[in-house]
């Protein structure tokens, strides 16, 4: 089953997705960052602000998700999961995160990102490295995407190597199925 | 033959309509040879810029409603009888007089087109007006303000245009 979320995330990264230069895009979102930093002033502030624009792409994002991947609604939230590190980030940041640390219940896992374009040629400040979540964006867009397939969770990085931890790690938790809107009756 | 593409959104409003081979009467009657298709065809709901009305905009509401109504209730039943988790659940269905097909996304995005009975299945097309047009040109316009709260209708003429003609080349759109 594993095995073929991979197939199909390679497939896509080969022959549906139009490369782009990673060093473009990398320093367009450091400089996104530090533009924030300077404006805000404050780095919890900037992480709320990584977030809500992750958030809004990532409602967007899910559309073309779908329409390339061609795939349908997943069983649960593992399924969900495993569909995100194999064919999600493989299409848009060809990185696949490893899926880990189940919690009991199957309501939380981790993310474990093993690499992470965004933080290539990225060194935090020394203050910056106590607050800052450098790629948090990534959180707001699993939201926003989750979102708009009715699922709602929490996404949260809970460590990261710009910190000075030993991995990247995000942690997703499950809150609960959004009901799909029924038209309202206005007979 | 091709009539008419209604666009719902995950709010259930329909958000774009427009239609082909459709007379303005609604009523297909016999001296219908006279009436000829015009340049651009009818769009629904009107963007606020345009300051015309169309005898059509007051029936409307309550069409798209009632469109959505029955692809809503048929999806679920047909969702509810079948057990096949992999199937595409509810498609299409035939009367005497037209066809509806119908291609619903994860997201909750719906399209339906009604079309004449002999039509063959056309949910590749709607997939393909999913793919190469609404994400092209709705999702992906910066322009347009993409509220996922609010419901938007969809007044980008490129976005019509671009449908347009590729409906107006598809082979079965008036044979």
């Amino acid at each position: 089953m594993a095995k073929q979320y991979k197939t199909l995330g390679d497939e896509i990264w080969k022959n549906r997705v139009e490369p782009m230069n990673a060093e473009l895009f990398i320093f367009t979102y450091g400089s996104l960052v530090v533009q924030l930093v300077k404006d805000y002033e404050d780095y919890d502030q900037v992480n709320q602000q990584l977030d809500k624009m992750g958030y809004n792409i990532g409602v967007r994002l899910i559309e073309d998700f779908l329409a390339r991947s061609g795939w349908g609604r997943c069983t649960d939230f593992r399924e969900t999961m495993e569909v995100i590190s194999k064919i999600g980030f493989k299409m848009f940041l060809n990185i696949t995160p490893t899926v880990t640390s189940w919690a009991s219940d199957n309501k939380s896992c981790s993310l474990v990102l093993d690499e992470n374009p965004l933080n290539d040629f990225v060194e935090l400040p020394l203050d910056a490295q106590q607050q800052l979540w450098y790629s948090n964006i990534l959180c707001g867009v699993l939201r926003g995407a989750l979102e708009m397939v009715q699922m709602q969770v929490e996404v949260k990085f809970v460590s990261c190597v710009l910190r000075g931890d030993d991995i990247s790690e995000i942690r997703v938790q499950f809150v609960r199925h959004l009901q799909e809107e029924v038209p309202i009756n206005d007979e | 033959m091709i009539y008419c593409l209604y666009i719902f959104d995950r709010h259930c409003q329909c958000v774009f309509y427009t239609e082909w081979n459709r007379s303005p009467d609604r009523s297909r009657t016999e001296g219908s040879s006279s009436f000829s298709e015009p340049p651009t065809p009818y769009v629904w709901p009107r963007p606020l810029a345009t300051s015309t009305t169309d005898p059509r905009d007051a029936r409307m509401d309550n069409e798209a409603k009632l469109v959505y109504g029955v692809v809503f209730s048929l999806k679920n039943m047909v969702t509810k009888l079948c057990h096949n988790k992999d199937s595409d659940g509810f498609v299409s269905y035939r009367t005497s007089s037209y066809k509806l097909h119908y291609y619903g996304t994860a997201s909750g995005v719906r399209f339906v087109l009604l079309t004449d009975p002999t039509v063959p299945s056309l949910r590749d097309v709607l997939r393909q007006i999913y793919l190469h047009i609404y994400l092209e040109y709705v999702v992906k316009n910066p322009l347009f303000p993409y509220d996922p709260q609010q419901s938007r209708p969809i007044s980008n003429d490129y976005f019509g245009n671009m449908l347009n003609s590729y409906i107006k080349g598809l082979s079965c759109y008036q044979s």
